[in-house]
């Protein structure tokens, strides 16, 4: 399993491509590790953004900070729901994402659970370039995923196999 | 280990005129976020003392289901229906001033246009020690303060 003090030794490492998600003026209760593409993302410079995109990357910003505060955090327990984290199908697979529903365009961020508190955000997309659950973008999304941690992690695994969020997240709830 | 902090997106923010809508829309998310947090953390101290969601569905006169979606949603809050929501739980909200982290200039005109106003706290925006991770808080104490 993958501790911080791993994730702090990436993080040192020449153009690592990990973060340490530090936000000014938060003093963190969570901790939250993030790729260069989604700082990219929720710093607004990514190429090609424009302003309307900014400001919606901004949100999702935000909610990532709430997470580092140790805000509250809503669960998704069924289909259409409007939660700020779920895990994916197979749970076993540990593959979590943070949701930022409205206004559109909807946001994901595709990420897992290092440990308890402990999350690594790798996998920024709009809600509409995965297609629908079981479509071919969907299916190549987490591929690319697992690509991705496997590139950075190796064997390590993230922690999955808990049916209680509060395994994950400290002070979570369903929303359902 | 290095600290590369991301951007500070409220400094200076005053100097632009207007704000930029990209800001705006940022810290929108943070008002309804924190709103959420402040109703969600105060509706699991009542459900913890026996207050369930069909009681506040009594309150509100709507469904169960329905408490569960308003609580659940802040999306689409008002002031009202927050209001309503604070009420039904027990309560009504209050509002603290969060200054913004203070420009070059302002700096060197000391604290005024930086500080809380009189009669609050203020909040010091800064840059904390981010390798120090807080301990989540035990429950907030539902007493109110003048009890």
């Amino acid at each position: 399993m993958l501790t911080i003090a791993d994730l702090d030794r990436i993080c040192e490492s020449a153009n690592s491509p990990l973060h340490k998600a530090v936000f000014p003026g938060l003093r963190p209760r969570r901790t939250l590790y993030i790729s260069d593409k989604v700082r990219q993302f929720i710093t607004a410079s990514a190429p090609g953004m424009d302003l309307k995109t900014r400001g919606r990357w901004l949100s999702a910003r935000a909610l990532l900070e709430a997470f580092v505060d140790g805000k509250w955090i809503t669960i998704k327990s069924k289909p259409k729901s409007r939660a700020e984290m779920a895990i994916l199908c197979p749970p076993e697979d540990g593959i979590w994402e943070f949701r930022d529903i409205k206004p559109r365009p909807s946001l994901r961020i595709l990420g897992s659970f290092a440990e308890k508190d402990v999350f690594i955000a790798l996998s920024p997309y709009e809600r509409s370039e995965l297609g629908a659950k079981g479509s071919a973008e969907w299916t190549n999304a987490l591929r690319d995923y697992k690509d991705q941690w496997t590139k950075l992690f190796g064997r390590h695994q993230p922690m999955s196999g808990w049916s209680d969020p509060h395994a994950y997240i400290s002070l979570s709830r369903y929303l359902d | 280990m290095p600290i590369s902090a991301f951007p500070d997106i409220l400094t200076n923010i005053c100097d632009e005129e207007p704000i930029s809508k990209d800001k705006i829309d940022y810290l929108v998310a943070r008002a309804k976020l924190r709103l959420h947090n402040f109703i969600l953390s105060r509706f699991n101290i009542a459900e913890d003392k026996g207050l369930d969601q069909a009681t506040i569905g009594r309150r509100l006169g709507i469904s169960r289901a329905g408490v569960s979606q308003k609580i659940g949603v802040p999306g689409n809050w008002t002031i009202e229906s927050a209001t309503k929501l604070a009420a039904a739980i027990g309560g009504e909200i209050d509002y603290e001033w969060l200054p913004f982290p203070c420009s070059e200039p302002e700096s060197k005109l000391g604290t005024k246009n930086a500080s809380a106003p009189a009669g609050q706290p203020s909040q010091p925006y800064q840059l904390l020690n981010p390798e120090v991770v807080r301990p989540l808080d035990a429950e907030e104490s539902d007493e109110h303060p003048q009890s």
